[in-house]
Protein backbone atom coordinates (compact mmCIF):
# COMPACT_ATOMS: atom_id res chain seq x y z
CA UNK A 1 0.00 0.00 0.00
CA UNK A 2 2.29 2.42 1.01
CA UNK A 3 4.83 2.61 -2.22
CA UNK A 4 6.70 5.77 -1.41
CA UNK A 5 9.82 7.20 -2.62
CA UNK A 6 11.44 10.09 -1.61
CA UNK A 7 13.48 12.97 -3.45
CA UNK A 8 15.31 13.82 -0.33
CA UNK A 9 17.72 12.11 1.56
CA UNK A 10 16.07 12.65 5.01
CA UNK A 11 19.09 13.24 6.77
CA UNK A 12 17.32 13.08 10.50
CA UNK A 13 15.39 10.73 11.96
CA UNK A 14 11.38 12.27 12.08
CA UNK A 15 11.67 14.82 14.55
CA UNK A 16 10.14 17.27 12.16
CA UNK A 17 7.90 15.00 10.21
CA UNK A 18 3.80 15.89 10.00
CA UNK A 19 1.97 18.07 8.18
CA UNK A 20 2.19 21.92 8.19
CA UNK A 21 -1.14 22.30 9.98
CA UNK A 22 -4.64 22.77 7.32
CA UNK A 23 -3.78 22.44 3.52
CA UNK A 24 -5.98 25.44 3.61
CA UNK A 25 -3.74 27.73 5.54
CA UNK A 26 0.10 26.21 4.40
CA UNK A 27 1.93 29.49 4.40
CA UNK A 28 5.73 29.31 4.53
CA UNK A 29 7.35 28.86 7.69
CA UNK A 30 5.60 26.40 9.50
CA UNK A 31 6.35 27.48 13.07
CA UNK A 32 4.90 24.42 15.08
CA UNK A 33 6.67 20.86 14.83
CA UNK A 34 4.52 18.25 15.72
CA UNK A 35 5.64 14.35 16.99
CA UNK A 36 7.08 12.27 15.34
CA UNK A 37 4.55 9.83 12.88
CA UNK A 38 4.21 6.02 13.24
CA UNK A 39 3.18 5.95 9.48
CA UNK A 40 5.52 4.22 6.57
CA UNK A 41 5.92 8.21 4.88
CA UNK A 42 9.22 9.27 4.36
CA UNK A 43 10.02 11.84 6.77
CA UNK A 44 10.06 15.37 6.39
CA UNK A 45 13.97 16.94 6.67
CA UNK A 46 13.89 18.90 10.36
CA UNK A 47 15.15 22.14 8.33
CA UNK A 48 11.73 21.98 5.92
CA UNK A 49 11.14 25.93 6.72
CA UNK A 50 8.75 26.87 3.49
CA UNK A 51 5.64 24.31 2.97
CA UNK A 52 4.16 25.69 -0.24
CA UNK A 53 0.42 25.18 -1.06
CA UNK A 54 0.08 24.48 -4.92
CA UNK A 55 -2.60 24.43 -6.87
CA UNK A 56 -3.32 22.06 -10.10
CA UNK A 57 -5.70 23.50 -12.52
CA UNK A 58 -6.78 23.12 -16.12
CA UNK A 59 -9.46 21.56 -18.23
CA UNK A 60 -11.14 17.92 -18.05
CA UNK A 61 -8.69 15.75 -18.79
CA UNK A 62 -6.20 17.81 -18.87
CA UNK A 63 -4.05 15.47 -16.61
CA UNK A 64 -4.31 16.97 -13.10
CA UNK A 65 -4.79 13.85 -11.46
CA UNK A 66 -2.04 12.22 -13.46
CA UNK A 67 0.61 15.31 -12.35
CA UNK A 68 -0.41 14.63 -8.68
CA UNK A 69 0.14 11.08 -8.73
CA UNK A 70 3.20 11.07 -10.88
CA UNK A 71 4.85 13.78 -8.22
CA UNK A 72 3.58 13.00 -5.04
CA UNK A 73 5.86 10.77 -1.99
CA UNK A 74 2.96 9.94 -0.24
CA UNK A 75 0.21 7.76 -1.75
CA UNK A 76 -1.69 10.17 -3.10
CA UNK A 77 -5.38 10.83 -1.85
CA UNK A 78 -7.47 11.00 -4.85
CA UNK A 79 -11.15 11.47 -5.45
CA UNK A 80 -11.60 9.71 -8.46
CA UNK A 81 -14.79 8.07 -9.45
CA UNK A 82 -15.47 6.29 -12.35
CA UNK A 83 -17.07 8.09 -14.85
CA UNK A 84 -21.01 6.73 -15.52
CA UNK A 85 -23.74 6.54 -18.24
CA UNK A 86 -25.39 9.91 -17.02
CA UNK A 87 -22.45 11.31 -17.80
CA UNK A 88 -23.10 10.78 -21.36
CA UNK A 89 -23.46 14.03 -23.62
CA UNK A 90 -21.52 15.99 -20.69
CA UNK A 91 -18.41 14.73 -20.01
CA UNK A 92 -16.70 15.46 -23.47
CA UNK A 93 -13.77 12.36 -23.14
CA UNK A 94 -12.65 13.48 -26.67
CA UNK A 95 -8.80 13.20 -27.19
CA UNK A 96 -8.46 10.53 -23.93
CA UNK A 97 -11.24 7.73 -25.12
CA UNK A 98 -8.54 5.62 -22.23
CA UNK A 99 -10.35 8.03 -19.72
CA UNK A 100 -12.83 5.94 -17.45
CA UNK A 101 -12.48 8.16 -14.34
CA UNK A 102 -12.82 11.66 -13.23
CA UNK A 103 -12.02 13.56 -10.02
CA UNK A 104 -15.13 14.38 -7.97
CA UNK A 105 -13.16 16.66 -5.20
CA UNK A 106 -9.69 17.43 -5.33
CA UNK A 107 -6.31 15.53 -5.66
CA UNK A 108 -3.85 16.08 -3.32
CA UNK A 109 0.64 15.21 -3.27
CA UNK A 110 3.31 16.04 -1.38
CA UNK A 111 6.34 16.29 -2.91
CA UNK A 112 10.09 17.66 -1.00
CA UNK A 113 11.55 19.86 -3.44
CA UNK A 114 15.29 20.85 -1.58
CA UNK A 115 15.83 20.72 2.04
CA UNK A 116 14.20 23.24 2.93
CA UNK A 117 10.67 23.11 0.30
CA UNK A 118 7.57 20.97 0.53
CA UNK A 119 5.05 21.20 -1.81
CA UNK A 120 1.50 20.46 -1.06
CA UNK A 121 -0.02 19.98 -4.37
CA UNK A 122 -3.84 20.23 -4.63
CA UNK A 123 -5.59 19.29 -7.58
CA UNK A 124 -8.48 20.82 -8.79
CA UNK A 125 -11.22 18.13 -10.08
CA UNK A 126 -11.50 19.69 -14.15
CA UNK A 127 -15.75 19.23 -14.93
CA UNK A 128 -17.65 22.72 -14.31
CA UNK A 129 -19.93 21.06 -11.89
CA UNK A 130 -16.81 20.81 -9.41
CA UNK A 131 -15.39 24.39 -10.00
CA UNK A 132 -17.35 25.40 -6.74
CA UNK A 133 -14.80 23.47 -4.84
CA UNK A 134 -11.71 25.80 -6.24
CA UNK A 135 -12.45 28.69 -4.49
CA UNK A 136 -11.31 26.74 -1.27
CA UNK A 137 -7.83 24.87 -3.07
CA UNK A 138 -7.08 28.45 -4.21
CA UNK A 139 -6.73 29.84 -0.59
CA UNK A 140 -3.79 30.08 0.48
CA UNK A 141 -2.06 28.65 -2.29
CA UNK A 142 1.26 30.48 -3.37
CA UNK A 143 0.46 29.64 -6.79
CA UNK A 144 -0.82 27.28 -9.47
CA UNK A 145 0.12 24.88 -12.92
CA UNK A 146 -2.42 25.65 -15.65
CA UNK A 147 -1.89 22.03 -17.20
CA UNK A 148 -3.33 22.21 -20.85
CA UNK A 149 -3.90 19.93 -23.27
CA UNK A 150 -3.59 21.57 -26.99
CA UNK A 151 -6.53 19.45 -28.13
CA UNK A 152 -8.62 21.46 -26.07
CA UNK A 153 -6.81 24.71 -25.07
CA UNK A 154 -10.29 26.32 -24.57
CA UNK A 155 -10.91 24.18 -21.51
CA UNK A 156 -8.39 26.06 -20.07
CA UNK A 157 -9.52 29.65 -20.26
CA UNK A 158 -11.34 29.76 -17.39
CA UNK A 159 -8.68 28.41 -15.27
CA UNK A 160 -6.66 31.55 -16.95
CA UNK A 161 -9.28 33.59 -16.29
CA UNK A 162 -9.78 32.85 -12.70
CA UNK A 163 -6.20 33.10 -11.61
CA UNK A 164 -5.41 36.08 -13.30
CA UNK A 165 -8.80 37.85 -11.95
CA UNK A 166 -7.45 36.69 -8.19
CA UNK A 167 -3.96 37.82 -8.87
CA UNK A 168 -2.61 34.38 -7.94
CA UNK A 169 1.42 33.74 -9.71
CA UNK A 170 0.93 30.78 -12.03
CA UNK A 171 2.57 29.21 -14.85
CA UNK A 172 1.41 27.18 -17.67
CA UNK A 173 2.44 23.82 -18.56
CA UNK A 174 1.57 21.73 -21.83
CA UNK A 175 0.80 18.19 -21.52
CA UNK A 176 2.18 16.43 -24.38
CA UNK A 177 -0.25 14.18 -25.34
CA UNK A 178 2.47 13.06 -28.46
CA UNK A 179 -0.38 14.97 -30.82
CA UNK A 180 1.11 18.10 -31.58
CA UNK A 181 4.02 20.06 -33.35
CA UNK A 182 2.88 23.15 -31.98
CA UNK A 183 5.79 25.05 -30.55
CA UNK A 184 5.68 26.56 -27.04
CA UNK A 185 5.12 29.48 -29.19
CA UNK A 186 2.11 28.73 -30.71
CA UNK A 187 0.51 27.86 -27.84
CA UNK A 188 1.44 31.04 -26.06
CA UNK A 189 -0.03 32.38 -29.00
CA UNK A 190 -3.32 30.92 -28.73
CA UNK A 191 -3.44 31.28 -25.45
CA UNK A 192 -2.90 34.47 -25.66
CA UNK A 193 -0.74 34.42 -22.16
CA UNK A 194 1.11 37.30 -20.77
CA UNK A 195 4.91 37.11 -22.04
CA UNK A 196 5.68 37.40 -18.35
CA UNK A 197 3.75 33.92 -17.20
CA UNK A 198 6.11 31.03 -17.97
CA UNK A 199 4.81 28.10 -20.18
CA UNK A 200 6.62 24.89 -20.31
CA UNK A 201 6.21 21.14 -21.85
CA UNK A 202 5.47 18.12 -19.82
CA UNK A 203 4.71 14.29 -19.89
CA UNK A 204 1.92 14.50 -16.91
CA UNK A 205 2.94 10.32 -16.33
CA UNK A 206 7.05 11.11 -15.86
CA UNK A 207 7.79 11.85 -12.33
CA UNK A 208 10.42 14.05 -13.32
CA UNK A 209 8.74 16.27 -16.01
CA UNK A 210 6.15 16.66 -13.46
CA UNK A 211 8.52 17.65 -11.34
CA UNK A 212 9.68 20.37 -13.27
CA UNK A 213 6.41 22.02 -13.36
CA UNK A 214 6.75 22.71 -9.96
CA UNK A 215 9.99 23.34 -9.94
CA UNK A 216 8.89 25.89 -12.54
CA UNK A 217 6.35 27.14 -10.75
CA UNK A 218 8.80 27.93 -7.33
CA UNK A 219 11.13 30.05 -9.30
CA UNK A 220 8.50 31.82 -10.84
CA UNK A 221 7.18 32.33 -7.42
CA UNK A 222 10.45 33.70 -5.69
CA UNK A 223 10.95 36.02 -9.01
CA UNK A 224 7.82 37.55 -8.40
CA UNK A 225 8.60 38.00 -4.47
CA UNK A 226 11.96 39.23 -5.10
CA UNK A 227 10.72 41.81 -7.73
CA UNK A 228 8.25 43.00 -5.71
CA UNK A 229 11.07 43.95 -3.02
CA UNK A 230 12.82 45.44 -5.08
CA UNK B 1 -33.81 2.79 -14.66
CA UNK B 2 -37.38 3.27 -13.95
CA UNK B 3 -36.59 6.90 -12.95
CA UNK B 4 -40.99 7.92 -12.86
CA UNK B 5 -40.82 4.89 -10.03
CA UNK B 6 -37.89 5.84 -7.77
CA UNK B 7 -39.32 9.93 -7.53
CA UNK B 8 -42.16 8.73 -6.64
CA UNK B 9 -39.89 6.20 -3.93
CA UNK B 10 -37.79 9.58 -2.77
CA UNK B 11 -41.15 11.47 -2.20
CA UNK B 12 -42.36 8.89 0.03
CA UNK B 13 -39.06 9.01 2.17
CA UNK B 14 -39.98 13.00 2.52
CA UNK B 15 -43.78 11.91 3.98
CA UNK B 16 -42.57 9.58 6.08
CA UNK B 17 -39.86 11.46 7.57
CA UNK B 18 -40.09 14.27 9.80
CA UNK B 19 -37.84 17.09 9.02
CA UNK B 20 -36.46 16.28 5.32
CA UNK B 21 -37.09 18.68 2.82
CA UNK B 22 -35.46 17.06 -0.55
CA UNK B 23 -33.94 13.53 -1.70
CA UNK B 24 -31.75 13.13 -4.41
CA UNK B 25 -30.56 10.14 -6.12
CA UNK B 26 -27.14 10.72 -7.94
CA UNK B 27 -24.31 8.77 -10.03
CA UNK B 28 -21.17 8.34 -7.68
CA UNK B 29 -19.38 10.38 -10.69
CA UNK B 30 -21.42 13.52 -9.37
CA UNK B 31 -25.06 13.84 -11.81
CA UNK B 32 -28.04 13.74 -10.72
CA UNK B 33 -30.47 10.68 -11.76
CA UNK B 34 -33.70 11.53 -10.22
CA UNK B 35 -35.10 14.15 -7.06
CA UNK B 36 -37.90 15.05 -5.33
CA UNK B 37 -40.11 17.74 -7.13
CA UNK B 38 -39.45 20.48 -4.48
CA UNK B 39 -35.77 20.96 -5.31
CA UNK B 40 -34.90 22.85 -7.75
CA UNK B 41 -32.87 21.85 -11.44
CA UNK B 42 -29.90 23.73 -10.54
CA UNK B 43 -30.06 22.96 -6.63
CA UNK B 44 -30.16 19.22 -7.53
CA UNK B 45 -26.96 19.74 -10.48
CA UNK B 46 -24.99 21.12 -7.41
CA UNK B 47 -26.53 18.73 -4.74
CA UNK B 48 -25.17 15.67 -7.12
CA UNK B 49 -21.98 17.40 -7.35
CA UNK B 50 -21.20 17.85 -3.30
CA UNK B 51 -22.97 14.50 -2.34
CA UNK B 52 -20.33 12.63 -4.80
CA UNK B 53 -17.66 14.69 -3.48
CA UNK B 54 -18.71 14.13 0.15
CA UNK B 55 -18.72 10.08 -0.44
CA UNK B 56 -15.70 10.07 -2.07
CA UNK B 57 -13.43 12.08 0.33
CA UNK B 58 -15.53 9.97 3.10
CA UNK B 59 -13.84 6.64 1.68
CA UNK B 60 -10.45 8.30 1.44
CA UNK B 61 -10.73 8.54 4.91
CA UNK B 62 -12.57 4.85 5.48
CA UNK B 63 -9.13 3.83 3.00
CA UNK B 64 -6.88 5.24 5.64
CA UNK B 65 -8.41 4.91 9.16
CA UNK B 66 -11.01 2.08 8.36
CA UNK B 67 -11.20 -1.33 9.34
CA UNK B 68 -10.74 -2.21 5.83
CA UNK B 69 -14.05 -3.64 5.15
CA UNK B 70 -13.56 -0.28 2.40
CA UNK B 71 -16.82 1.00 2.73
CA UNK B 72 -18.84 4.59 3.83
CA UNK B 73 -22.40 3.70 5.53
CA UNK B 74 -22.93 7.57 5.95
CA UNK B 75 -22.03 10.77 5.63
CA UNK B 76 -23.91 13.03 7.23
CA UNK B 77 -22.91 17.23 7.44
CA UNK B 78 -24.56 19.46 10.00
CA UNK B 79 -24.96 22.87 9.47
CA UNK B 80 -26.95 25.99 10.67
CA UNK B 81 -30.57 25.70 9.08
CA UNK B 82 -30.02 21.62 8.41
CA UNK B 83 -28.62 18.50 7.82
CA UNK B 84 -26.98 16.55 4.90
CA UNK B 85 -27.28 12.79 5.18
CA UNK B 86 -25.80 11.17 2.04
CA UNK B 87 -25.84 6.62 1.88
CA UNK B 88 -24.84 4.76 -0.83
CA UNK B 89 -27.53 3.05 -2.79
CA UNK B 90 -25.59 0.72 -5.00
CA UNK B 91 -25.56 -0.01 -8.69
CA UNK B 92 -22.65 3.34 -8.79
CA UNK B 93 -25.41 5.57 -7.23
CA UNK B 94 -25.59 7.54 -3.79
CA UNK B 95 -28.84 8.84 -2.08
CA UNK B 96 -28.36 12.22 -0.59
CA UNK B 97 -31.19 13.68 1.55
CA UNK B 98 -31.50 17.48 3.49
CA UNK B 99 -33.22 18.11 6.19
CA UNK B 100 -34.40 20.64 8.45
CA UNK B 101 -32.43 21.00 11.82
CA UNK B 102 -35.52 19.72 13.46
CA UNK B 103 -34.74 16.37 11.97
CA UNK B 104 -34.02 12.88 13.92
CA UNK B 105 -30.95 12.41 12.60
CA UNK B 106 -31.71 8.73 13.68
CA UNK B 107 -34.66 7.81 11.63
CA UNK B 108 -33.81 9.75 8.82
CA UNK B 109 -30.31 7.46 8.63
CA UNK B 110 -33.13 4.43 9.07
CA UNK B 111 -35.33 5.35 6.28
CA UNK B 112 -32.93 6.05 3.91
CA UNK B 113 -31.78 2.67 4.68
CA UNK B 114 -34.45 1.19 4.16
CA UNK B 115 -35.35 2.74 0.90
CA UNK B 116 -32.22 1.94 -0.83
CA UNK B 117 -32.67 -1.40 -0.14
CA UNK B 118 -36.35 -0.43 -2.13
CA UNK B 119 -34.83 1.58 -4.86
CA UNK B 120 -32.52 -1.90 -5.62
CA UNK B 121 -34.14 -3.04 -8.31
CA UNK B 122 -35.13 -0.16 -10.06
CA UNK B 123 -31.42 1.48 -9.91
CA UNK B 124 -30.45 -2.03 -11.80
CA UNK B 125 -33.17 -1.81 -14.01
CA UNK B 126 -31.78 -1.39 -17.49
CA UNK B 127 -32.77 1.56 -19.75
CA UNK B 128 -35.52 0.59 -21.49
CA UNK B 129 -36.47 2.32 -25.20
CA UNK B 130 -39.97 4.42 -24.95
CA UNK B 131 -42.01 1.65 -26.43
CA UNK B 132 -39.86 -1.51 -25.36
CA UNK B 133 -42.90 -2.41 -22.92
CA UNK B 134 -43.26 -5.84 -24.06
N1 LIG C 1 -0.36 10.31 -23.61
C1 LIG C 1 -0.51 10.93 -22.45
N2 LIG C 1 -1.59 10.63 -21.69
C2 LIG C 1 -1.75 11.27 -20.52
C3 LIG C 1 -0.83 12.24 -20.06
N3 LIG C 1 -1.27 12.73 -18.89
C4 LIG C 1 -2.44 12.09 -18.63
N4 LIG C 1 -2.72 11.18 -19.60
C5 LIG C 1 -3.91 10.35 -19.67
O1 LIG C 1 -4.99 11.23 -19.89
C6 LIG C 1 -6.13 10.86 -19.14
C7 LIG C 1 -6.61 12.00 -18.26
O2 LIG C 1 -5.79 12.17 -17.15
P1 LIG C 1 -6.31 12.66 -15.72
O3 LIG C 1 -5.06 12.84 -14.92
O4 LIG C 1 -7.39 11.84 -15.15
O5 LIG C 1 -6.91 14.08 -16.06
P2 LIG C 1 -7.54 15.15 -15.05
O6 LIG C 1 -7.09 16.49 -15.55
O7 LIG C 1 -7.22 14.84 -13.66
O8 LIG C 1 -9.10 14.96 -15.34
P3 LIG C 1 -10.37 15.46 -14.47
O9 LIG C 1 -10.04 15.35 -13.04
O10 LIG C 1 -11.48 14.54 -14.88
O11 LIG C 1 -10.62 16.86 -14.92
C8 LIG C 1 -5.74 9.61 -18.39
O12 LIG C 1 -6.25 8.51 -19.08
C9 LIG C 1 -4.21 9.64 -18.40
O13 LIG C 1 -3.66 8.34 -18.39
C10 LIG C 1 0.31 12.52 -20.88
O14 LIG C 1 1.17 13.33 -20.55
N5 LIG C 1 0.41 11.84 -22.06
MG1 LIG D 1 -8.44 14.59 -12.09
Amino acid sequence: MHSTTSESPAPEPPSGSGPPGPPSGAGPSSGARQPASDDAHPPLPATAEQALKIAVVGGFGAGKTTLVRSVSEIRPLSTEETMTRAGDGIDDTDGVEAKHSTTVAFDFGRITLDATSVLYVFGAPGQERFWFLWDRLFSGSLGAVVLVDTRRLEDSWYAIDRLEAQGTPFIVAHNDFGDTDHTLEQVRAALDLDPGVPLVRCDARVRASAKQVLIALVRHVRSLVCEGSR
Amino acid sequence: MDLDKLTWLLEGLLERTPGTRHALVLSRDGLKLCHSAGLRTDSADHLAAIAAGVQSLAHSASVEFGDGAGGVRQAMAEFYGGLLFIVEAGHGAHLAVITSAEAEPGLVGHNMNELVEQMGEYLSTPVRAATGTA
